[in-house]
């Protein structure tokens, strides 16, 4: 009786080194770019600003991904060791980035950032003046604008700053520009 | 083979985690992509940084985000409650630019990345050792950052705001 031939069960060795082979490291670079690319849509397109930073983990783990890739192939640890840093300053935007959402939600109880518009097309009304200390600060309005007309001389630093209130007040530089 | 299955769980989970309504599920999701991302730097021998991508992206950012969404205990129906479309198609379409620049150049790159690299011991000694002489005083200014950003959550964080 010849022996049966008996399948072995056995996998052939080295199969764990093959199959964890390194891989061609262009894949490894694209798949970083497309990582990034998710990381901007998620910052670009979305308005939960927790969404947003999340994104923006995305986005920095896609760059350490390359540093790792290139670390490798120049076989070169400075890249792992910047990783490191990388991950250091990662931690610390993210603290501060949600010490942010938590000051903005108890101010105004969203993270939408796009009820988050103060600083889009508002009208600050006239701007207030810079004055030295001692003297009263002047608001400029049109009593402040007459007062203005009546003082012979005033400086370059006034006269700015009238002419801006004069624009916001009224629309148009006209009437003071002359007098200047 | 091992780097494909990572980097499709990883670009999957990336995907996932950008087109959650749910900031938790979100985060989630984030932790699945951080892991696939530390079995691609086991796969590249880079075991030092994928300890740390573990402990400090899964263990600790993910958990100071999670804090403070629960902290906020957001209702998903609050979210996107008003939607616009022109900023997601515009959001869409800048990273698409962008996927097909970087694409474009990684392929015309003058680098050789197909190249075998030579061996490299990339084990925490080797990097300590590099931490520790030759990048001593990023290293150290780091510390500095770090607690400037601890001051900086602290005050921000603070009931009065002066």
């Amino acid at each position: 009786m010849s022996a049966a031939v008996v399948p072995s069960l056995a996998l052939p060795t080295g199969w764990l080194t093959g199959l964890a082979a390194l891989p061609a490291l262009d894949h490894v670079v694209l798949l970083s770019v497309a990582l990034f690319a998710v990381g901007l849509v998620g910052v670009m397109s979305r308005r939960n600003i927790l969404v947003m930073l999340l994104s923006v983990e995305i986005m920095l783990n896609a760059a350490n991904l390359a540093l790792v890739a290139f670390s490798r192939l120049h076989a070169n640890l400075d890249g792992q060791v910047f990783v490191f840093f990388t991950m250091t300053v990662a931690a610390a935007e993210v603290a501060v980035g949600l010490a942010i959402v938590i000051a903005l939600y108890r101010l105004r109880r969203t993270t939408d950032v796009g009820e988050t518009t103060e600083l889009h097309d508002v009208d600050y009304g006239p701007v207030p003046v810079l004055k030295l200390e001692g003297e009263a600060p002047v608001h400029a309005h049109d009593e402040a604008h007459d007062k203005a007309h009546d003082e012979a001389a005033h400086d370059d630093a006034h006269e700015l700053a009238h002419g801006q209130a004069h624009d916001a007040g009224h629309g148009g530089p006209v009437g003071h520009g002359g007098q200047s | 083979m091992f780097f494909y299955l990572f980097a499709l769980v990883s670009l999957v989970a990336a995907t996932l985690a950008v087109t959650r309504k749910n900031a938790v599920a979100a985060a989630m999701w984030l932790v699945l992509m951080f892991f696939g991302l530390a079995g691609i730097y086991v796969v590249l021998e880079a075991y030092f940084v994928a300890a740390v991508q573990i402990l400090v992206y899964a263990g600790a950012i993910m958990v100071l985000f999670l804090f403070v969404i629960m902290l906020l205990d957001l209702r998903t129906e609050e979210l996107e409650h008003r939607p616009m479309p022109r900023l997601k198609a515009l959001g869409v379409l800048g990273a698409a630019a962008f996927l097909g620049t970087a694409v474009f150049a990684v392929l015309a790159s003058k680098i050789e990345l197909g190249a075998e690299p030579p061996p490299l011991e990339a084990g925490a000694g080797a990097i300590g050792e590099a931490l520790f002489n030759r990048w001593i005083l990023a290293f150290e200014v780091t510390s500095f950052l770090l607690l400037g950003a601890i001051l900086g959550a602290v005050v921000l964080t603070k009931k009065k705001l002066s």
